[in-house]
C-alpha cells in the first residue's frame, strides 16, 4: 500500500505516507491497493472517453460513473473491497465498449487509433488474489527512481482532481451535470495516466483542476439552491429531544430529504450530523417539524457520537470511520459510493430499513437543554447582509474579516483553530464553513452593530459562497481580492480541501494559510514554490499569525 | 389529571424509592423568577422517587456547554421533608459560565444529568438545639432548606434566628415563604439587613438599612452566644461574619461556613491572566476560566477527579511553586495545606505554577 492523501497519513524520519498493512484511517493495505486499481481502470475509461468526444461522442452513463467511482476511494469513503472490485469491473466493462467505439470510428474515417498509456489496456484478472498482484503496476507511486517534487505535483493533481469528481457526484445527484466539465474531467484524468514527468505541465494542470472545481461548485450551488431554495440564518438546537431518531451525517442533502418524506407522520425525529447541518438552513427542509436539530460535531467524533445515539445512522456521504468500535455497525447504513464491510448499504430510495431500524431503537427519553446555534449566512444572506457589513467597515467598526474553516480532525494541534476563532479581535468578523467550524461554532462571538460575529457559511463546497462575497466586497472597495481586510485560514484534511485550495489558487488568492500541517504530498521544493508563487503558508501560532496578518492589514 | 378514590395512587408516591447518592437524571417541571436576576428551578427524577439528602447539602450538574463538560455545585434549596421534588436556586453572575446557561435555557421539559448530595454543611452533621443561620445573597438558600426541614420536624420548638443581608429590598429571596414560616411557627426570627434603602422602600418591622455589626447582632439575636452558626454568602460577607465573631469571642467550634459559596463566586475567577501550568516536563496555559484541573486533565495526565466539587479529595495534588487560590480544602489536613497540597478541581492559578503530581 501507498497511500499519502489525507492530513493524518503516516509521517516518520524515514518518509510518508501509509505503507504498511494498514493506513491512518484504517483502511487495510488491500482496499488501498484496490483503490489504486480502479482508479487506474478510470483512467482508461477517462482516455477513451476522451478521444470519443473528439468525434462528437459522449456518453452520460460514462460522465457519471468515472467522477462518481473516483469519489470512492476519497478518505473515509469506502472501505469494502467487494465495492471497489465491483467498480473496477465496470469500469473495465465500460473501457472495453468504449474501446470498440473507438477504434471502430477510427476504421471509419480512415485514422490509426492512437497509442494509449497502460491503463488502458490493462484486463482485469479473474479473482482478488490476483487483482492484488495487478495493483502493483497501478500504485501511485509507480516507476523507478521517480523524483519525488513530480510525484508530488502528480499527487497535488490526482487529490485535486478526487476532490472535483466527489463535488460533481454531489451536483449530479442534484441534476446538475455539464457535458464541458465532464470533458475537461476526462481529459485531466487521462493526462495523469500518462504518468507526466513535465513539472510545468503538471503545475498548469492543477490550476486547471482548480478552475475546474470552480464551476463544479457552481453547478452544486445551483443544484441545491434550485432544490432546497436559499439558506436563511436560522437557529438551530444542537441538543436531543424525546422521541426515536434517525441521523443523518455526510453531505448529500437529497437523501435528507427522502428521509424527511418517507419518516412524515411516523413519530421519529431526524438530525442532522457534521456536514449535513447547514441542510436546517434550507427553506425545503424547515417545512418538516420533525427535523429537530444537530447532533454531535464532526465526522472524527462519531465513534462516540452515533454510539450514543440511540438510532439509526445514515452515512450519505464522507466521512466514515470504523462503527465497530463504537458497536454499531448493526444501526449505521451507507448510501452511494460509501461503504463498509458487513453494514447494510441502501441502493435506491426506499429507506424503510433505516426507519424500521430507528422504531426498534430507544430514542431520547428526555429532552436535554437546548443550545442554539445560528447557521446559514450562505450566499444570498451574506449579499443582503453586505450593505450593512460595507457601512461597518467603512465606519471602521469591523477592521478584518476572517475564513477560518476546512474539515475538522482529531489532532491535538487542531486548538489551533479555536484559539484563533477565539482570539480574533472583537472587531472582526469570522466567515467558518466545513465541518472545520465545529472546532467554534458553539461558542458565543457576539455581534458588532447587528451583524454576527461569527457567520456559518455552510458545508465545505459553499467555499463557492465565501469566493462571491469576496468578489462582491472587492467590487463595491474597487480593489483586487488580496487588498481586502481579509484572510484565509483554512484546515484541510482530504481531498475536498485539496481541490478547494487549488481553485482559490487558481482564482489568485494569495497569502493563505493553511494547517494543521502541510500535506505531506508536497515536498519542501513544492511548498516553496507555492509561498513564493501564492504566499501560501502553514498556520505557526495563533498569537504570531493574528499579530502578522493585522499588522500587515 | 383526575384523582382516583383509590389511595393507591397516593401510596405509590410514599413507597417510592429513595436517592441517597449518585448519579441520576433530573427534569426540570417548574421554572420562576424570585428576584430579577435569581431563578429556582424544580426538578423531579424520571421516575416517582424520593430525594433523601441533608438539609444544606448541595447537588452537583453536570452541563455539557458548547461540547465541554462543566461540573458545577448548586445547594439545594428544598427540604427532605418534601422529598417528592428537589429544588434549586441560581442567581446570575457576571461571566458566570453554567448559572447564566441554566437561567437562559434551562426550561420545563428539559433533563439535566446531576450527583450528589455532598457537603458536611447541613443541621445532620451538625445538629444543634438553637440556630443562628447567617447568610447574604444567594447564600440564602441552604438557609430556607434548613428552616424548612426544622419547621417542618420540629414546628414550634425550632429555634431559628435568621439573619438574612441583600443589596436592595428588591433582592430579597423566599421572602414571602419565609414571612410565612415564621408567622407559623414561633420559633423562627427572621430579620433582614439591607445595604441599599432609598426612600421609595418600605421597610417592615423586621428589615434594617444597616450591615451586619456587632450592635445589630446583639440587638436581634441576643442570645447568639449560645447559638450554633451557619453562615453562606458572598466571600466578602464570609470575612466580614467571621471578623465580627471572632472578635465577639464568640465559641468559633459552634460557627460553620459555607466553602462552596466560594466556589460559585470562583465561578468567574478572580485572576484574568493567563499562566503557565507544568507538570514534569509537559505544560500548557491555563485560560482565566480553568482550574487547574481542567490543565490537568487537558494534558492528559493521570488524575482522578470524582466529585470535582472539592469535596472527595481525590484530586489532590502538591503546587510546588506559584500561587494558586482555592476555594475549597476540604478532606485536606492544615499539615497537608502547609507543605503544598491543594485539591486541583477547586484551585485556579494566580501565576504561572508548578505542579508535583508523584508525591
Amino acid at each position: 500500500m501507498y497511500c499519502i492523501q489525507c492530513e493524518q497519513t503516516i509521517r516518520t524520519p524515514a518518509g510518508a505516507g501509509c505503507s504498511y498493512a494498514q493506513g491512518m484511517c484504517g483502511k487495510l493495505a488491500a482496499t488501498s491497493d484496490l483503490q489504486d486499481l480502479l482508479i487506474y481502470m478510470l483512467q482508461g475509461v477517462s482516455l477513451y472517453a476522451s478521444k470519443l468526444r473528439a468525434f462528437g461522442v459522449i456518453d452520460a452513463a460514462v460522465d457519471t460513473f468515472v467522477p462518481k467511482a473516483f469519489f470512492s476511494t476519497l478518505t473515509n469513503v469506502n472501505f469494502d473491497d467487494e465495492r471497489i472490485i465491483e467498480y473496477a469491473r465496470l469500469a473495465a466493462k465500460m473501457r472495453d465498449s468504449l474501446q470498440r467505439q473507438y477504434e471502430a470510428l477510427c476504421a471509419e474515417r480512415g485514422e490509426t487509433p492512437a497509442a494509449f498509456p497502460a491503463a488502458a489496456t490493462l484486463n482485469l484478472a479473474a479473482d482478488k488474489p490476483e487483482l492484488l498482484q495487478q495493483a502493483t503496476q497501478a500504485a501511485l507511486n509507480r516507476g523507478d527512481n521517480l523524483n519525488e517534487d513530480i510525484l508530488g505535483l502528480r499527487l497535488l493533481c490526482l487529490y485535486g482532481l478526487k476532490g472535483a469528481a466527489a463535488y460533481m457526484e454531489h451536483a449530479r445527484v442534484l441534476n446538475q451535470v455539464s457535458e464541458e466539465v465532464a470533458g475537461r474531467f476526462h481529459e485531466i484524468m487521462g493526462f495523469l495516466a500518462t504518468d507526466s514527468n513535465d513539472a510545468d505541465k503538471l503545475f498548469a494542470t492543477a490550476m486547471d483542476i482548480g478552475q475546474l472545481n470552480y464551476q463544479v461548485m457552481a453547478m452544486l450551488d445551483t443544484g441545491e439552491t434550485d432544490a432546497f431554495g436559499h439558506p436563511e440564518p436560522t437557529q438551530v438546537n444542537t441538543k436531543p429531544v424525546t422521541g426515536k431518531a434517525i441521523l443523518v451525517s455526510g453531505h448529500d442533502m437529497k437523501d435528507l430529504e427522502l428521509i424527511l418524506q418517507q419518516t412524515e407522520g411516523k413519530g421519529i425525529n431526524v438530525y442532522t450530523h457534521g456536514e449535513m447541518l447547514p441542510a436546517l438552513a434550507y427553506p425545503t427542509f424547515k417545512k418538516y417539524p420533525h427535523l429537530v436539530g444537530n447532533y454531535g460535531s464532526a465526522w472524527q467524533n462519531q465513534q462516540k457520537e452515533f454510539a450514543n445515539f440511540p438510532g439509526a445512522v445514515v452515512m450519505t456521504s464522507n466521512c466514515i470511520i470504523d462503527p465497530n468500535v463504537g458497536q454499531y455497525s448493526d444501526r449505521i447504513f451507507t448510501r452511494s459510493i460509501v461503504g463498509w464491510p458487513g453494514v447494510t448499504h441502501i441502493e435506491g430510495d426506499d429507506f424503510s430499513a433505516v426507519i424500521n431500524k430507528a422504531q426498534s431503537l430507544e430514542g431520547f427519553k428526555y429532552d436535554e437543554i437546548p443550545h442554539m446555534i445560528t447557521i446559514g449566512f450562505a450566499r444570498n444572506a451574506l449579499m443582503n447582509a453586505a450593505p450593512a457589513v460595507v457601512e461597518n467597515v467603512k465606519n471602521g467598526s469591523i477592521r478584518h474579516f476572517f475564513l477560518v474553516g476546512g474539515c475538522d480532525g482529531d489532532k491535538n494541534e487542531r486548538s489551533y483553530f479555536t484559539d484563533f476563532a477565539k482570539s480574533a479581535p472583537k472587531d472582526s468578523v469570522i466567515l467558518t464553513l466545513g465541518c472545520g467550524k465545529y472546532k467554534f461554532n458553539k461558542l458565543e462571538f457576539g455581534d458588532i452593530n447587528g451583524i454576527p460575529r461569527l457567520l456559518d457559511i455552510g458545508q465545505c463546497n459553499d467555499a463557492y459562497s465565501a469566493i462571491q462575497l469576496a468578489i462582491a466586497l472587492s467590487e463595491v472597495f474597487e480593489c483586487d481580492i488580496n487588498e481586502l481586510p481579509l484572510s484565509l485560514v483554512l484546515s484541510w484534511f482530504e481531498q475536498k480541501a485539496i481541490v478547494i485550495l487549488l481553485t482559490l489558487l487558481s482564482l489568485g488568492v494569495k497569502n493563505i494559510r493553511t494547517g494543521p500541517t502541510p500535506p505531506a504530498f508536497l515536498t519542501p521544493n513544492l511548498l516553496k514554490i507555492l509561498e513564493d508563487k501564492f504566499g501560501l503558508r502553514n498556520v505557526s501560532s495563533v498569537e504570531a499569525d493574528l499579530t502578522s496578518i493585522l499588522g500587515a492589514a | 389529571m383526575t384523582l382516583s378514590p383509590d389511595i393507591s395512587a397516593v401510596s405509590e408516591h410514599l413507597h417510592a424509592p429513595t436517592w441517597q447518592q449518585g448519579e441520576l437524571r433530573l427534569i426540570c417541571d417548574a421554572r420562576w423568577q424570585e428576584t430579577h436576576d435569581v431563578v429556582s428551578f424544580r426538578f423531579h427524577a424520571t421516575e416517582p422517587l424520593k430525594f433523601l439528602f441533608k438539609p444544606g447539602q448541595f447537588i452537583t450538574f453536570h452541563v455539557d456547554i458548547a461540547d465541554e463538560l462543566y461540573h458545577r455545585s448548586y445547594t439545594i434549596s428544598s427540604s427532605p421533608t418534601r422529598p417528592h421534588s428537589l429544588m434549586v436556586t441560581i442567581k446570575r453572575v457576571e461571566g458566570g459560565r453554567v448559572s447564566n446557561y441554566l437561567i437562559d435555557n434551562l426550561q420545563p421539559g428539559h433533563s439535566i444529568r446531576a450527583s450528589g448530595p455532598f457537603g458536611d454543611f447541613n443541621v445532620v452533621d451538625i445538629a444543634a438545639e438553637r440556630y443562628l443561620l447567617l447568610s447574604a445573597g444567594c447564600g440564602v438558600t441552604p438557609m430556607y432548606s434548613i428552616s424548612r426541614f426544622l419547621t417542618d420536624t420540629h414546628g414550634h420548638r425550632a429555634d431559628i434566628a435568621f439573619l438574612h443581608s441583600a443589596s436592595t429590598v428588591n433582592d430579597l429571596i423566599f421572602a414571602d415563604s419565609l414571612k410565612a414560616m415564621s408567622q407559623r411557627n414561633d420559633g423562627v426570627d427572621i430579620n433582614y439587613l439591607i445595604q441599599h434603602v432609598s426612600d421609595a422602600d418600605e421597610l417592615s418591622n423586621n428589615m434594617h438599612s444597616s450591615k451586619l455589626n456587632a450592635e445589630l447582632l446583639t440587638l436581634l439575636v441576643p442570645d447568639f452566644q449560645q447559638r450554633t452558626v451557619f453562615v453562606c454568602g458572598p466571600q466578602r460577607f464570609m470575612d466580614a461574619a467571621q471578623a465580627l465573631f471572632a472578635a465577639c469571642d464568640f465559641d468559633m467550634s459552634r460557627y460553620h461556613s459555607e466553602n462552596f459559596a466560594q466556589a460559585m463566586a470562583l465561578e468567574n475567577p478572580i485572576s484574568g491572566g493567563n499562566f503557565q501550568l507544568t507538570v514534569a516536563a509537559s505544560s500548557r496555559v491555563l485560560s482565566a476560566k480553568q482550574t487547574l484541573l481542567d490543565g490537568l486533565l487537558e494534558m492528559q495526565l493521570p488524575i482522578i477527579a470524582a466529585c470535582r466539587s472539592g469535596v472527595c479529595g481525590s484530586c489532590k495534588c502538591k503546587v510546588v511553586k506559584g500561587e494558586v487560590i482555592s476555594s475549597s480544602s476540604e478532606t485536606l489536613t492544615a499539615a497537608e495545606i502547609e507543605q503544598g497540597y491543594v485539591l486541583a478541581c477547586s484551585s485556579h492559578a494566580q501565576s504561572d505554577v508548578d505542579i508535583d503530581l508523584a508525591s
